[in-house]
């Protein structure tokens, strides 16, 4: 205990005397001693020798007192601290300079964390976060099962057996995203969850208004919904009298009991509206399914909270245990358990989210970088200024590392001064920032925990020493040799470079994913995305038999085609860029390849504007048994028939059906926007499909009115049914829309990259013109032109920019390979050689610009006024 | 020929410091400094300055206090005083150089 005392009374100086009171002690303590002397009959002035031999050294006793009343590196470090502030007063410009250039950089990094540490590191659990648990399954083997919603969810008899017979876990709670259509508040849509009745009182700390959902809601399947804060906001005006209102959800009448609050509950996006997991088969049935099929679909998504005293783990092993029976009785299942604190990193479903993550944080960390050259750069000008400082404090005797350590305290301390704003916007901004990238509220916290603080202060402390070491290095060195007047100017040239070489990658980046996006938004389609409609019908929901959903469609179909403007209408089993299952093919001889598979009827081809390459297309009515007819894409025939002609073969499609090729139609792009479909099965759509298909419609005309006429006429056939419509061109908008944040992020950097490397030039050359006016004033006076004068600049570019294009281009190139490793959420054509050649245009002309701007505008005086000054 | 003042064993002046604080009640530096010379009769080549050091790290860990009070030459001056946690150290100190002190003594007299 006493050792820890110490180290604080150290650390904090407390017995540290001032300066001053330590030389009156010491004086008093001399003014003795020489008394004592004088009383013993010594002359005073040899009393006065005596008295400083008794007492020893006076500097070595002070020195010995600091060492003891304090640490000494941590003293330095409060003197150097000082003496930093005060250097930084003397040249005020040059400090808000770097100051600004620092709180952007470290700003721009800190925000970026911020935002991914609460959308994807932090627990996405507001209410007692140290309890809960995120549960994961994870089914492989042959046994197979359907899902709706993601991979990792569980049965109704995974709940089950979970909740029934778990003892590590005090509750287990379900709940599955579902979207609600709603007449009877301020907006047509409640995106909201299907819950379990235990869910609210499990994870959130209290009510808002009204009362939770209980047990006894789900028990007896009663219709009645909680609001969140947030869906009583946006959906009722935050009306109180919304309780014990019913309200429509998918045309079922349902009670409002309360409002729950905005606490987050697993997931970065916010719940507009709680409804009891047990109005499933009413609200939102899925095509063959029901609560029925209590095994065979995953839906739910599992969390808990530990009872007292068990841990994660434990509460893994036991539910991997328990989950485990299932394997026994379904053969060929073979399921294990996942669980996770809450935070979505940790978990299975992460998907490309950390990569994306790495990439942002590392265009950010780039940016960063190019400040810290810049305050570099800065630095060094300012060193050429305090070289006789410099100078001088050497040969008193200063050792290097410590003028090393001074100087990098002083980067250090204006970094830390731009580290406050960058703090608080990383508190404030994410929120509004992640917003921006989904139509969808988000319900994450921004807080600035320990991952935030660490992270910021780490940077803070790299860019300090980044920044600060190169160029004390240098002004040590240059101060070491006073005689040496030039500044270290191929030193910024280098760092100038660098700039240059990052700027260079970061800017063809931003080609690669313009492109890509370019590519994205208007696709190579043979139709225009505006006129083709897809309408979704939820046929399946009227729980009606197939054969009855294709008389729907055959009513449905012919109306529509006499529509105003209509030219085709046409059944796909999934709409255009709504992706497409896959399926094994193989042919006899063994080659097999994996194909998407897409259901069309025959007059999908012409509405798709797809050409006939080959055989025929289908024929209304055609016969699928013993062998299916069907239409390959020209790639699939590729593979299937290297050579020769496809029509006429025979395949399999998976284990089972046999198909024959009677067709083979042009490659296009239909499952992913700017991408081409690759292998392509066309299969001819029957009634099993009609449950949930897509109904697609080309119009010349206003798409807009023609949605409304689609929709009025589905409603006079089945006034039950909820149709919804959108035009292609949404569809893909809203895909683009998912890659936005990394286009912006990208851009950004690119951007800023650029002017930082600029600016950075822009000042070195006018400091240098400045230095060097002089010797342009002779040049001038010996008959030199303004021209020869610019060239003379241009020529010093030809360094970083040699450094620039030959650094930057094969970095340019490892970012686009990077990018395109990521690539499953963006098409990247990373050999394309437009970006490239783009990007160093640019780099040139700005480069150009930066050098010829402020040598044409400083050189201006006149030689005499030049050569007269100092 | 006269043993050579030896050097201060490290860690013995904070004892020496301790034990003249406890018998003379509150000193200045100087007599403090004084006092331990005197009792050492020349066979201690003490620095005066060297107490500072040992009057800190006593002060750090509160076995002395110190205060402002003026010297009998009028100046000011910081006087020392022993602490009660202090006394209690004191204790353990001598009661362990006691037993080092008869340990060493039996060791050196068998040998001799």
């Amino acid at each position: 205990m006493t050792r820890l005392r110490v180290f604080w009374l150290r650390f904090f100086g407390i017995f540290r005397r001032k300066d001053a009171e330590l030389d009156e002690e010491i004086q008093t303590h001399l003014a003795l001693l020489r008394e004592e002397h004088v009383r013993r009959g010594k002359s005073a002035e040899s009393a006065r020798v005596a008295a400083s031999k008794d007492f020893g050294g006076i500097l070595q006793t002070k020195e010995l007192h600091r060492q003891g009343a304090s640490f000494v590196w941590l003293d330095d470090a409060r003197r150097d601290f000082g003496y930093a502030l005060r250097s930084l007063r003397r040249s005020p410009a040059l400090s808000v300079a770097i100051v600004v250039s620092f709180a952007f950089g470290i700003g721009l990094n800190a925000i970026t964390f911020s935002a991914f540490n609460g959308v994807l590191l932090r627990a996405q659990v507001d209410h007692d976060p140290g309890s809960f648990v995120q549960i994961y399954l994870l089914l492989s083997g042959d046994w197979h099962r359907d899902y709706y919603g993601t991979r990792y969810s569980a049965s109704l008899d995974d709940f089950e057996a979970i909740r029934s017979r778990a003892q590590t876990l005090a509750a287990v709670t379900a709940s599955a995203w579902a979207s609600f259509a709603i007449d009877d508040a301020l907006v047509p849509r409640l995106r909201g969850k299907l819950v379990s009745c235990n869910y609210l009182a499990a994870h959130q700390s209290h009510v808002v208004l009204g009362r939770r959902l209980v047990d006894a809601d789900c028990s007896n399947h009663r219709s009645v919904v909680v609001l969140s804060e947030r869906g009583w906001t946006i959906g009722f005006g935050r009306d109180p009298t919304v309780l014990g209102r019913t309200l429509h959800l998918n045309s079922h009448p349902v009670t409002v009991v309360g409002v729950a609050p905005d606490e987050a509950v697993g997931d970065p996006i916010a719940p507009l509206v709680f409804v009891p997991y047990t109005l499933q088969p009413q609200l939102v049935p899925f095509d063959n399914y029901s609560l029925d099929s209590r095994h065979q679909l995953a839906w739910l998504s599992l969390a808990g909270r530990l009872a007292p005293g068990r841990t994660v783990q434990e509460a893994q092993n036991e539910l991997g245990v328990i989950l485990h029976s299932f394997d026994y009785l379904y053969s060929g299942r073979r399921t294990d358990v996942v669980t996770t604190s809450g935070a979505l990193i940790e978990g299975p479903n992460a998907g490309p989210a950390p990569m994306v993550m790495r990439l942002a944080l590392g265009a950010a960390g780039l940016i960063l970088l190019l400040v810290c050259a810049n305050v570099a750069a800065l630095l060094l000008a300012r060193s050429t200024a305090r070289q006789k400082e410099i100078a001088i404090r050497i040969s008193i005797g200063a050792g290097r590392e410590r003028l090393v350590r001074q100087f990098v305290t002083e980067t250090l301390t204006l970094a830390l001064i731009a580290t406050v704003p960058s703090i608080v916007l990383a508190h404030y901004l994410p929120g509004p920032l992640t917003q921006l990238f989904t139509p969808h509220p988000i319900g994450a916290s921004f807080i600035l925990d320990h991952r935030v603080l660490g992270y910021t202060a780490g940077l803070t402390l790299s860019a300090a020493m980044v920044a600060g070491l190169v160029p004390a290095l240098a002004a040590l060195r240059f101060g070491q040799d006073a005689g040496r007047t030039s500044p270290p100017e191929h030193l910024r040239l280098t760092m100038i470079g660098y700039q240059f070489a990052l700027s260079l990658a970061l800017l063809t980046a931003m080609g690669l994913v313009a492109g890509a996006q370019r590519r994205l938004l208007r696709p190579q389609l043979s139709y225009d995305p505006e006129n083709v409609i897809v309408t979704r019908i939820d046929v399946g929901r009227l729980g009606i038999s197939n054969w009855r959903a294709q008389s729907f469609y055959d009513k449905l179909m012919p109306r529509v085609q006499g529509m105003p403007g209509v030219s085709n209408v046409a059944v796909s089993s999934v709409p255009p860029f709504g992706g497409a299952p896959r399926a094994a093919v193989s042919v006899g001889g063994g080659n097999s390849t994996s194909a998407s598979v897409r259901a069309v009827s025959p007059s999908y081809f012409r509405l798709a504007g797809i050409r006939l390459l080959q055989g025929r297309l289908f024929a209304l009515g055609e016969v699928q048994f013993p062998v299916e007819s069907v239409v390959v894409s020209e790639s699939l025939a590729r593979t299937l028939v290297p050579d020769g002609n496809a029509v006429g073969q025979t395949f399999r499609i998976g284990q089972g059906t046999t198909a024959e090729i009677i067709g083979v139609v042009d490659d296009t792009s239909s499952l992913r926007p700017g991408e081409r479909d690759g292998p392509l099965l066309y299969q001819q759509i029957h009634a099993g499909y009609l449950g949930n298909a897509a109904l697609l419609t080309r119009t010349a005309g206003d798409s807009a009115s023609t949605m409304r006429e689609i929709q009025t006429a589905t409603r006079q056939l089945e006034p039950r049914l909820h149709v919804t419509a959108e035009t292609v061109a949404a569809t893909i908008a809203q895909e683009a829309a998912q890659y936005r944040l990394l286009s912006a992020v990208v851009a950004i950097a690119s951007g800023l990259a650029l002017f930082l490397a600029s600016a950075g030039l822009y000042g070195a050359t006018a400091f240098a013109v400045t230095r060097r006016a002089k010797e342009i004033g002779i040049r001038m006076a010996l008959g030199a032109r303004r021209r020869d004068v610019v060239e003379l600049f241009v020529s010093s570019l030809k360094r970083p920019l040699l450094i620039g294009v030959g650094l930057g281009l094969p970095l340019a190139m490892l970012v686009a390979r990077l990018l395109d490793t990521a690539n499953v959420f963006l098409v990247l054509e990373p050999n394309e050689l437009a970006p490239y050649g783009w990007a160093v245009l640019m780099l040139l002309v700005t480069a150009g610009l930066a050098t010829v701007i402020p040598v044409m505008t400083t050189s201006r005086p006149d030689p005499v006024n030049a050569l007269r000054c100092d | 020929m006269a043993p050579s003042p030896s050097e201060v064993p490290y860690g013995t002046l904070d004892v020496m410091v301790l034990k003249t604080l406890e018998q003379m009640g509150p000193l200045h530096d100087y007599g403090i400094a004084r006092r331990i010379e005197q009792i050492a009769e020349g066979m201690l080549a003490l620095n005066q300055g060297t107490i500072y050091p040992a009057l800190l790290r006593l002060e750090q860990r509160s076995w002395i206090r110190s205060e402002w009070g003026s010297s009998e030459n009028n100046r000011r001056a910081r006087f020392y005083s022993i602490t009660r946690a202090g006394k209690k150290q004191l204790k353990t100190e001598a009661d362990a150089w006691a037993r080092i002190v008869a340990m060493m003594q039996r060791t050196l007299g068998e040998e001799g």
